[in-house]
């Protein structure tokens, strides 16, 4: 099905125009999850773009492009992707936990803000710290590793 | 591999892990407060309290690294996405006017009552629409209409919008600006107008989309120029043909710039919309007009 360019433009995502249900979408981010899980992470990416461009308003799988962009060593990329993602799902654990990462990720040395981003990050993973999913664990794993 | 190599490996296989294959014994985590020691081959209990990350991927799909989980996540919003079949049906069912255009299944109105509504309802919508095409065109092509502003609004535009100014960003990101502006630049123009379309400005998206294009295409240029360059290397450096062909090459960039096809087609639509306005005009006067004049000429014809 060749998508409405004015509907497009009316605001209407790919995926709702063509169709592309939820559930599709989520398939879709679990393929890429595994494949960034086996270390393909360019095929990974590849996916996961495809997937922001059909839904924008994924606000995780925004989050795995970011996490995937950080592994693959793009911190600024990531950076962009986890800022989207926490626009979309403010509130979202794991957006948050991702939004961490990809500010300890930028190195310490570029630009001025090194050691606020390091602050800011642990003072994300304290507030995430506490339940006993796995954010909490990867939370509680990263402060532990940054140290006092 | 032979099979009698292969036989030893199936026993590790069918190791009951869980605490359910056997249930007389006890379950690992109180096996794990009895002082065992805490290295490898100790309950995963004692070992995940003192190495979590390492235990982390331990009975999971995907060990290493950690990845944001769509189950964990549960059913989300679905923003974005399509509607299921239930609701395409019910928004397809629904063949009676509703909403805006209600007025015209309603009894108790006259026509020329119905007319001047829907005239009203068209000159909104097309109303509106013209505004969107405005916004449009000001988002592409800006006050001067370069793509210098074009580009750097865009950037401006989205990276503002990732991180608002005024919040701790300004603190965090300082000097960080020009390393995230060259990532917005490297992720290309499906990807830009995605990312405008996720921070909430989707005014933007065909701008953006437009902007990685003619990005990718300087790009494609400058790596072509770069080819040409690298042959005749130091001939082209004293000669003067090539001082002349170089602005050659940047002229029709400067062309697509000033008066595009693009921003004429988009000038065009505007004008499409406000004839169309102007017509509904006309037809809805002409017809009020005629319904007048025949209710006229019957008073005419009482008298």
């Amino acid at each position: 099905m060749i998508p409405n360019v004015d509907e497009l433009k009316a605001g209407r995502t790919l995926a709702e125009v063509q169709g592309f249900t939820e559930e599709l979408g989520a398939a879709v981010a679990s393929l890429a999850s595994r494949e960034a899980g086996c270390g393909d992470l360019e095929v990974a990416r590849g996916i996961l773009e495809g997937l922001v461009v059909t839904n924008p308003r994924d606000a995780l799988a925004w989050a795995l492009l970011s996490q995937v962009e950080r592994l693959r060593g793009d911190p600024f990329t990531a950076l962009l992707c986890a800022g989207a993602a926490a626009q979309l799902s403010p509130e979202d654990r794991q957006v948050r936990l991702v939004r961490a990462e990809a500010l300890l990720a930028v190195p310490s040395e570029a630009g001025v803000g090194g050691a606020t981003r390091r602050e800011v990050a642990r003072g994300d993973l304290e507030s995430l710290q506490s339940g006993t999913d796995g954010v909490a664990r990867r939370a509680g794993a990263l402060l532990r590793a940054l140290g006092p | 591999m032979s099979t009698a190599q292969a036989t030893p490996v199936a026993p590790r296989l069918t190791i009951p892990l869980g605490d359910a294959a056997e249930p007389d014994r006890t379950p690992a985590s109180t096996r794990s407060s009895g002082g065992s020691p805490a290295g490898l081959e100790g309950s995963p209990g004692a070992a995940a309290a003192l190495l979590p990350w390492f235990t982390e991927g331990i009975g999971a799909p995907t060990p290493t690294p950690w990845l944001v989980s769509l189950s964990a996540a549960g059913k989300g919003s679905g923003a974005g996405y399509a509607g299921g079949a239930s609701t395409a049906a019910a928004s397809s069912s629904g063949a009676r006017a509703t909403g805006e255009w209600a007025f015209l299944s309603d009894p108790s109105l006259s026509v020329e009552e119905k007319l001047s509504r829907f005239m009203i309802a068209v000159q909104k919508r097309i109303g509106d629409e013209l505004t969107d095409k405005m916004n449009d065109y000001r988002a592409k092509y800006g006050e001067g209409g370069t793509e210098t502003k074009e580009s750097g609004g865009i950037l401006g535009s989205i990276l503002g919008a990732i991180f608002p100014s005024g919040g701790i960003f300004d603190k965090v990101l300082g000097g960080l600006e020009d390393l995230l502006g060259g990532a917005l630049k490297s992720l290309g123009g499906p990807l830009l107008a995605a990312l405008a379309t996720a921070v909430g400005l989707p005014v933007l998206a065909p701008a953006a989309l437009k902007f990685g294009e003619s990005l990718g295409g300087a790009l494609a240029g400058l790596l072509t120029g770069e080819k040409a360059k690298s042959t005749p290397s130091k001939t082209t450096t004293t000669s003067k043909p090539t001082t002349t062909s170089t602005p050659k090459t940047t002229n029709p960039a400067k062309k697509g710039e000033a008066g595009s096809p693009d921003e004429r087609l988009e000038m065009l639509e505007i004008q499409r919309l406000v004839e169309k306005q102007d017509q509904m005009f006309t037809l809805v006067s002409n017809l009020l007009k005629s319904i007048h004049d025949t209710s006229m000429v019957a008073i005419q014809n009482v008298r």
